[in-house]
């Protein structure tokens, strides 16, 4: 991504970009569903949406579906959308806490468009005009990573980028700078570079090998620290725009529907379940056939000190990881690249463009930080002792503020920068049963029958809408981004 | 369990208490009783919240059913583009104007193709030519128009404006007015109990809200400390006008501080800010014998909610009226109220999001107007030395560095003011960055000259056609009363 990301923005300068990969070690496996962020990068790339879902087997993707994490039995989808229209600049969501608290048993994923769409297995494109339900979502996609992966490669030497086989062992530094000044792969080879992007994953072969950066470790927030990934064969014949996400013992289920097969696998925490069983648990808990042997996968939740340090920038694993729960690691690539794009340096690698890297960075990661932990701690369950943990966990301020003001009075304490607007919070929680004590005072301006009245035609609006859209194969085939009907398909 | 919050009470005058009173009536339910002390007035305070609006301020006035059919009606308010800085140090003469978000060719920002050619800004901005020109069209709906990019706020004089809002809703509305002057504010345990008003009576509520300006007399009985920032002298004065009033308010530096002046139909208000020490100097900028003149300290409350007592306005902060952010701050404070007005009498939650959004508001409205003095070539003095060359805050640091280095726009949560609106401020400062944008650098400045110039002959000749200020005003209320 970052290859095809700066070769496609440096195309018309002077400055040469080479790429340095191994087959040997391919892409994990963990990053394969995205949010709709990824769309802005595509189209910055020129991408041509069919010609990249054919070629990486893409589906396309609502919302995460949440099962078992607020009680065993729940389940919600938290979807790329909104809850209702606001009614008097006032969020929807007070006016359904209200209605509840006068009786009303309707859901508030039956005010999403978004939820209802991914529940009948629908999909269209967002309407333009902003007065329709349709139009309140966005969509991102679920695919193969390694063959995205390919396809940017292509996309990036197609710019000029140049591709070098071979596998980093070592790097030299200069002794005035500290700046690292080699990089000297497996075959001896010694490649030199003004600018340094490390991109070599839990290794951070530069960012930490090289420049002893150091990481932040945040196990005490996000202790999961394994995975088991199992591709099988396609479930069943609906093919779901979402990815579920479903909760075990000591860790989580993911699913993601591809074109092609189903990506699996088991998160989890191995203070509370050994390898084993938790490969027991993945197995006993697929719904089709594998493709493949699993794979193991260890990590330590956390990111590096400073993302950008000296001449070298850490992007993707290298830089730091917070397990894929809500799909944001190729996001936070996407916003490690974009961010280096807005701070491109120059020779003198300014430390004021260095910081304010690193405190950009630091703030999307902080706040995945805190919106992935609120899955955890907002549970009532305590059948295990991964969940009995969380129930007694001391959150850092920041979230315990915001979990605080939504129980109080339905208030998000909201921010502009980051992946997760409001919306987001609500979903998930109201869908963990983190319902609030009270709402906006502002709601009972209107009178009850005008509320309710307004919130039936919302509702009806959304089933009616949801109703009429097309199911998502047919909408896939319907672009041409069908991948069984193409040549890569064979491929 | 504390029960739910059942009454208020506004105590005040003036423009915040005004708006707030008629913001709760609009937003609150039926069985919260507004009960309004209305104090006496407070002597001209009222013209710190500044002549000018922003472009928030239309659909503001809208959520408290102040119309701009009303507004443009019953009160000597016009149309405003925004301010024109005068005689500004090493910026020169230059625009402060509103202006919906620039092009991105290529996914570059507009502001980069300028910075490589070197090209002004100003002349590319609707709003800066219509309003040098005194001209003004509300912005069209064809977005192929450039004049439709202009956004527009209003200059008004704040006491017609306070008179006008409290006469429209004071006819129907439930909040009950009571006229008294406070005695005596009761307080224990650092929260409020009641107000004595000198007739004896006593009044209490659930909440109070302090809007008694400078003052501040309910949080101040709280023990509540103003954190000060910088001493200024002010004054306003008024004459009567008749010319073709441009859509632009004019501030003028001079040696111990800056005049502004702001046209309204028939009328023209002259402001003046400068050091307290040299008001005898500040004094003869005037057109004659102020009406308002007093000496203030900038700054603000350490926390504007304490227990059960809430600060909106003036009681809350003083800020520099260099730039529309006193008044923003006002329409900030009241909003931030309605979104977090309490459920129960238990109210630390609220105080606390309160609290912090109202810091952050406040840093980040306050740092626009900072930013507004970070040039050189003033004059030689101390008020200009203290503003020019003082103390900045890491945030505008941040962004000053981040511009004069690369162009880069640096932002924080939730900032009253966006990105073309500090990117006509830079600009109209005469930064420029020190290295081009590398994305474009393979482009010839010809290719991106020619492209500016034809905006720039396509706005010069809308403008041409635009109707002068007055006449559009005059035109409007004609309609208006026909409509009538």
């Amino acid at each position: 991504m970052t290859a095809a990301g700066l070769a496609e923005k440096l195309k018309h300068s002077d400055i040469a970009i080479t790429l340095i990969e191994s087959e040997q070690i391919g892409t994990v496996g963990v990053g394969e569903a995205t949010l709709p962020h990824i769309r802005y990068f595509n189209e910055t790339l020129g991408i041509h949406e069919p010609t990249f879902m054919k070629a990486t087997k893409a589906t396309f993707k609502l919302g995460i579906e949440f099962c078992d994490w607020g009680k065993i039995g729940d389940r919600y989808i938290h979807p790329f959308g909104d809850f209702g229209q606001p009614i008097n600049h006032i969020s929807f969501h007070h006016f359904w806490v209200n209605a509840r608290q006068s009786g009303d048993t309707t859901r508030l994923s039956d005010y999403s468009y978004p939820i209802i769409a991914a529940e009948l297995g629908r999909f269209q494109y967002p309407d333009p005009d902003p007065s329709k339900i349709e139009s309140t979502f966005g969509y991102a996609y679920q695919f193969d990573a390694s063959l995205y992966a390919g396809f940017l490669r292509q996309h990036a030497e197609a710019n000029g980028v140049t591709r070098i086989e071979g596998k980093a062992t070592e790097s030299q530094l200069d002794s005035e700078t500290g700046f690292v000044k080699n990089l000297i792969l497996e075959n001896g080879e010694q490649i030199s570079a003004d600018l340094f992007v490390d991109c070599s994953g839990f290794r951070g072969v530069l960012i930490e090998q090289a420049l002893k950066t150091g990481y932040e470790d945040w196990s005490e927030w996000l202790p999961c620290n394994r995975a088991i990934a199992v591709p099988t064969k396609s479930g069943p014949a609906n093919l779901r725009p979402y990815t579920q996400a479903t909760a075990r013992t000591a860790g989580w289920q993911w699913r993601i529907p591809l074109q092609h097969r189903t990506g699996n696998g088991h998160v989890y925490w191995n203070e509370f379940i050994s390898d084993d069983e938790a490969l027991a648990q993945l197995m006993d808990n697929l719904d089709a056939d594998p493709l493949a042997d699993p794979k193991q996968l260890f990590f330590k939740t956390g990111k590096r000190k400073k993302l950008w340090h000296k001449n070298v920038v850490a992007i993707g694993l290298s830089g730091g990881f917070l397990e894929p729960l809500e799909s944001t690691s190729i996001y936070l690539i996407q916003e490690g690249i974009t961010e280096l794009l807005q701070l491109f340096p120059d020779m003198y690698f300014p430390d004021s463009d260095i910081d304010e890297y690193n405190r950009r960075m630091d703030l999307h990661f902080d706040r995945v930080r805190d919106f992935l932990l609120l899955h955890y701690v907002a549970t009532q369950r305590e059948d295990s002792e991964m969940w009995r943990h969380f129930r007694s966990l001391t959150l850092p301020d920041s979230l315990q503020e915001k979990i605080d003001a939504w129980l109080h009075r339905g208030h998000i304490i909201k921010y502009e920068i980051g992946a997760f607007l409001p919306p987001s919070w609500v979903a998930v929680l109201v869908g963990q049963n983190l319902i609030p004590n009270n709402y906006d005072r502002r709601v009972d301006h209107l009178s009850e029958q005008e509320q309710f009245k307004t919130m039936e035609q919302i509702r009806k609006a959304v089933a009616f809408a949801a109703g009429n859209t097309a199911p998502q194969q047919d909408f896939i085939n319907r672009i041409g981004a069908n991948a069984a009907l193409s040549p890569e398909a064979s491929a | 369990m504390s029960g739910k919050l059942s009454s208020v009470l506004i105590c005040g005058s003036g423009l915040a208490a005004e708006y707030v009173a008629a913001a709760l009536d609009r937003s609150l339910p039926q069985d919260i009783s507004i009960t309004f002390l209305e104090t006496p007035q407070n002597d001209g305070e009222d013209y710190l919240y500044g002549t000018v609006s922003t472009p928030t301020s239309y659909s503001f006035h809208n959520e408290i059913g102040l119309s701009e059919p009303d507004i443009m009606t019953k009160t000597h308010t016009v149309f405003s583009y925004g301010t024109q800085y005068k005689n500004w140090g090493d910026a020169g003469n230059w625009v402060l104007c509103f202006n919906l978000p620039f092009p991105v060719w290529d996914s570059v920002p507009f502001h980069h193709y300028l910075a490589k050619t070197n090209t002004q800004l100003e002349p590319l901005l609707p709003g800066a030519i219509a309003g040098q020109n005194g001209r003004f069209v509300h912005p069209p709906n064809d977005q192929n128009l450039p004049i439709s990019r202009a956004e527009y706020g209003y200059q008004f004089n704040p006491t017609s404006l306070t008179n006008i809002i409290r006469k429209i809703h004071s006819s129907a509305n439930r909040v009950v007015r009571v006229q008294g002057k406070v005695d005596g504010v009761n307080a224990s345990q650092g929260k409020l109990n009641s107000i004595s008003l000198a007739n004896g009576k006593d009044l209490t509520a659930d909440l109070f809200i302090d809007v008694t300006g400078m003052e501040s007399e309910l949080l101040s009985a709280l023990g509540i400390k103003f954190t000060e920032d910088q001493n200024l002298y002010f004054a306003v004065s008024e004459k009567p006008y008749s010319d073709n009033s441009p859509p632009l308010r004019q501030v003028y530096a001079n040696d111990n501080g800056w005049i502004s002046d702001t046209p309204l139909r028939h009328s023209l208000i002259r402001m003046g800010v400068s050091s307290p020490e040299n008001k005898d100097d500040a004094l003869n900028h005037h057109f004659h014998e102020p009406s308002v003149h007093f000496e203030l300290k900038t700054g603000k409350q350490r926390v504007a909610w304490v227990d059960n007592c809430v600060s909106l306005g003036l009681s809350a902060a003083v800020t520099d009226p260099i730039s529309p952010t006193p008044y923003l701050l006002l329409q900030k404070d009241i909003e931030r109220l309605l979104s977090l007005f309490p459920v129960t009498k238990d109210m630390s939650l609220e105080a606390r999001e309160y609290n912090r959004l109202f810091d952050a508001d406040y840093k980040y409205a306050t740092i626009f107007s900072k930013a507004l003095y970070k040039t050189t070539g003033f004059p030689d003095t101390p008020y200009w030395t203290e503003v020019s060359s003082g103390p900045i805050e890491t945030e505008l640091e941040r962004k000053l560095v981040q511009f004069n280095s690369r162009g880069l726009f640096v932002s924080y949560d939730h900032e009253p003011y966006n990105e073309q609106d500090w990117m006509i401020l830079h600009f109209g400062m005469g930064r420029i960055p020190a290295r081009d944008n590398i994305f474009i650098d393979h482009l010839s400045n010809d290719q991106i000259t020619q492209k500016l110039a034809q905006m720039k002959t396509s706005l010069d000749l809308i403008v041409k056609k635009l109707p002068p200020h007055d006449r559009y005003i005059a035109r409007m209320l004609e309609y208006l009363e026909k409509k009538k």
